[in-house]
């Protein structure tokens, strides 16, 4: 299996996306920093350029210039050990231009997010020290317990998922964010282009759906998760576009005609895995060895089901739906009992022997997640890291305690 | 278990919860005071396993005292989500609870914090749910008359606590003993909070403090240790902005009982969001303005900030609040706040420095 020709597609448009949006910006065009769990589709119904902090981020670690970064929000006086995933695109506006990856982030007119932790509103509001930066927020209420399976309610049924209050609350902040928006941009909202870009998205998370499906169906499975997750988060990153909604279709028909072909990551599949958390995938050499050495192959990580499961909404009211979308989509990753049950009915879809759970610091519930897979009778290895902070990783200790994982699942078969 | 009345109790957590309501239900509200455990505490131990280690002390003491059984005698505990490690509390005392591992209760109050109309309207209806979930708790309707009689015994304790409050600013009063009359005021009956706090009175010396006073800001102390190593290391805390001191006095209460039950509740979300400030919850630009505000009005000459480790707010609060404070100020942050010698050398370096600065 060679790389997802979806793969090296997204990650070539990104880099020409991202190219384009520098320039457009040196030429005077106003663009927004936005956080992943804040809703981005207002800025594309605006054609509002706009970079996700967490992409960029990712690319900050991969150029490996995430401690550098670090060390210049340091340098301003902000502490350099509390949501570094969040703070990375901050830091990197200090990088030297020489080691600035892909040019640079160029600085932004608005930043945008949910008030997620502690401290996530307090790095967004640490750009306007830069008082030409503006800010807008969201709140972030807690999850509520769904009155049923929330993959199979959210669709349609989304306030037996997370309530009529919590979507009403967002819905008006959506409308707060156009003011925001139109006062700063000069443009005009216009509610029969949110329609479409939410239509756009719908037809993209379907074709996500496809392409989870047929992975967890295929024996042995056809594609790597380190190839899926760029060619499911980049077009992710541009939802409601239309070459966002034309990349996932072709990741589905890429994915589907090697599950037809017979196609295998490894040929004697041995041992299934499941990736539960954000990612170590920058070095992808030791789930190599995993594959050549221990015929174990990762077949899940969120990237793909979330998005096959947590973002499609049918609705008649735009702003509503949105809300709808936004509300609890980072509840649905880590937030018991939403979270949990999910993510045994994809192990158990997928047709996992083991799971490893990367557990962050930030996040909520996560011995919920690990007790509810070892109920199911799943044996997980949890991993206490820091995707974002080099410093914190032991990738040695890691592949040594992933191994001694897998050993011990394939001695127990 | 009921008090030696006969009423349930109701503990809370966070400072977004008001007691009014509770006591207006015929319970006595009791906020968990944290306990100052320490790692190798085997109830500490317990609580991280479950929550994981990173995440607040405080949270993680509270889910210690529940999971040891010792808060089984309450009715129900209503959580504030004033902090993520009060959240992270509530989800896994509610999953714990729906698993039968737990026999207390649970619920959010799911209190948000920007000052916008939006925000109020949806802690308007947060309230409305916790006032149907107490009455539930106690089997007790909330009516205007129980109300009105629970605001004015409210009323009456916040008399004395503004006193202490001003014998605080004039010296004649320590941290660590507002600190202690600040929590009986949320942990006991008003009227047994008020005697306490009218004997401490009594007690207290005919002549002014001679010590710094200090403003103190960072996390909310676990028990009396902190303000004692401060107080006996040559400083005086006159104020502070965590959320078991000063800043209870800030969300005022109703001067009257609106009979309409949706006015009232919007009083009350008003009252919280025009309080003072509190760090995991709060922009920075206000916490530095709140700062500034408290230590004029408390007559502090130094500024001190404590963050345990995995409280992660008030260490961005810092850079603005230290710039703005006007007073010298030193930051002690992660394992050092846990250690009373490190705190007590930050404490004489600010005694130096508010020393060169006079």
């Amino acid at each position: 299996v060679t790389r997802l020709a979806s793969a090296s597609a997204a990650l070539s448009h990104q880099r020409e996306w991202f190219q384009q949006l520098r320039a457009a910006v040196a030429d005077g065009e106003k663009y927004a920093l936005v956080n992943a769990d804040a809703p981005q589709e207002i800025l594309r119904a605006m054609d509002i350029p706009y970079v996700v902090n967490q992409w960029w981020a990712s690319i900050v670690t991969a150029k490996q210039v995430a401690a550098q970064s670090l060390a210049v929000v340091a340098a301003s006086g902000y502490p350099d050990d509390s949501r570094q995933y969040d703070v990375l695109a901050l830091g990197s506006r200090g990088l030297d231009p020489d080691q600035a990856p892909w040019g640079g982030l160029p600085k932004p007119d608005f930043v945008i997010a949910e008030l997620s932790g502690d401290a996530t509103g307090k790095v967004f509001e640490a750009w306007t020290d830069d008082p030409s930066i503006g800010y807008f927020a969201y709140e972030r209420t807690a999850a509520i317990t769904p009155d049923g399976p929330w993959w199979e309610l959210a669709p349609r049924s989304w306030e037996r998922v997370f309530g009529h209050d919590r979507i009403a609350l967002m819905a008006d902040e959506n409308r707060l964010l156009i003011d925001f928006l139109e006062e700063r941009t000069g443009r005009t909202f216009q509610l029969s282009k949110l329609h479409e870009v939410m239509e756009l998205i719908n037809e993209q998370e379907e074709f996500n759906r496809q392409t989870r499906d047929a992975v967890a169906a295929a024996r042995p499975t056809p594609v790597r998760v380190s190839d899926t997750i760029p060619a499911v988060m980049i077009p992710q990153w541009h939802r409601g576009s239309q070459w966002g909604r034309d990349a996932a279709k072709n990741l589905r028909d890429e994915v589907t005609t090697l599950v037809d072909s017979g196609a295998a990551v490894v040929d004697a599949e041995r041992t299934r895995l499941m990736w539960v958390g954000r990612g170590l995938w920058g070095d992808t050499s030791m789930y190599q060895r995993f594959e050549d050495e221990l015929g174990a192959v990762f077949v899940w990580s969120m990237y793909l089901a979330i998005a096959a499961d947590g973002y499609i909404r049918y609705g008649d009211d735009a702003i509503e739906t949105l809300a709808a979308r936004f509300v609890g989509i980072t509840d649905l990753l880590y937030a018991p009992p939403v979270a949990p049950a999910w993510y045994v009915k994809e192990a158990r879809g997928h047709g996992v022997d083991g799971v490893v759970h990367l557990v962050a610091d930030d996040v909520p519930g996560a011995s919920f997640i690990t007790l509810a897979l070892e109920e199911a009778g799943i044996p997980v290895l949890e991993i206490r890291a820091s995707n974002a902070d080099p410093r914190t990783l032991d990738l040695a200790a890691i592949e040594e305690s992933m191994t001694r994982f897998i050993e011990s699942i394939q001695a127990d078969a | 278990m009921h008090t030696a009345d006969g009423r349930p109790v109701i503990g809370i957590v966070g400072r977004d919860v008001p007691a009014l309501l509770v006591a207006g239900a015929g319970a006595q509200p009791f906020r968990i005071p944290p306990a100052d455990l320490r790692t190798g505490d085997t109830g500490l131990d317990d609580a991280y396993a479950v929550m994981g280690r990173a995440v607040d002390r405080a949270a993680a003491a509270v889910l210690a005292a529940v999971l040891s059984g010792e808060l089984d005698h309450l009715s129900g505990i209503l959580i504030s989500h004033d902090s993520e490690g009060s959240l992270r509390l509530f989800y896994t005392l509610q999953e714990l609870h729906r698993r039968g591992r737990t026999a207390v209760p649970v619920h959010l109050v799911d209190q948000v914090h920007l000052a916008r109309e939006s925000t109020v309207r949806f802690n308007t209806g947060q309230l409305s749910a916790m006032w149907d979930v107490v009455s539930d708790w106690t089997s007790t309707s909330i009516t205007s008359e129980s109300l009105e009689s629970s605001r004015a015994e409210l009323a009456e304790l916040r008399v004395v606590l503004e006193q202490l409050r001003m014998d605080r600013h004039s010296g004649r009063v320590s941290g660590v003993a507002a600190l202690r009359g600040y929590r009986a005021a949320a942990t006991v009956a008003p009227a047994e909070a008020i005697g306490l706090l009218q004997r401490d009175r009594h007690d207290r010396p005919e002549h002014d403090d001679v010590r710094i006073p200090m403003f103190l800001t960072g996390s909310a102390p676990l028990g009396d240790d902190l303000y004692l190593a401060i107080e006996e290391a040559g400083m005086l805390i006159v104020g502070e902005d965590h959320d078991w001191g000063d800043p209870i006095l800030s969300d005022r209460l109703p001067e009257t009982i609106d009979p309409d039950r949706n006015a009232l509740l919007r009083e009350l979300a008003l009252a919280r969001l025009n309080g003072a400030p509190a760090s995991a919850s709060s922009s920075m630009a206000s916490r530095a303005h709140a700062t500034r505000t408290a230590i004029v009005a408390s007559g502090a000459r130094a500024l001190l900030s404590v963050v345990r480790p995995h409280d992660e707010a008030p260490a961005w609060d810092w850079h603005h609040q230290s710039a703005q404070a006007g007073v010298p100020g030193v930051m002690v942050r992660g394992d050092a706040a846990d250690d009373p010698a490190q705190v007590v050398e930050a404490v004489t370096s600010l005694r130096a420095s508010v020393g060169a600065a006079s």
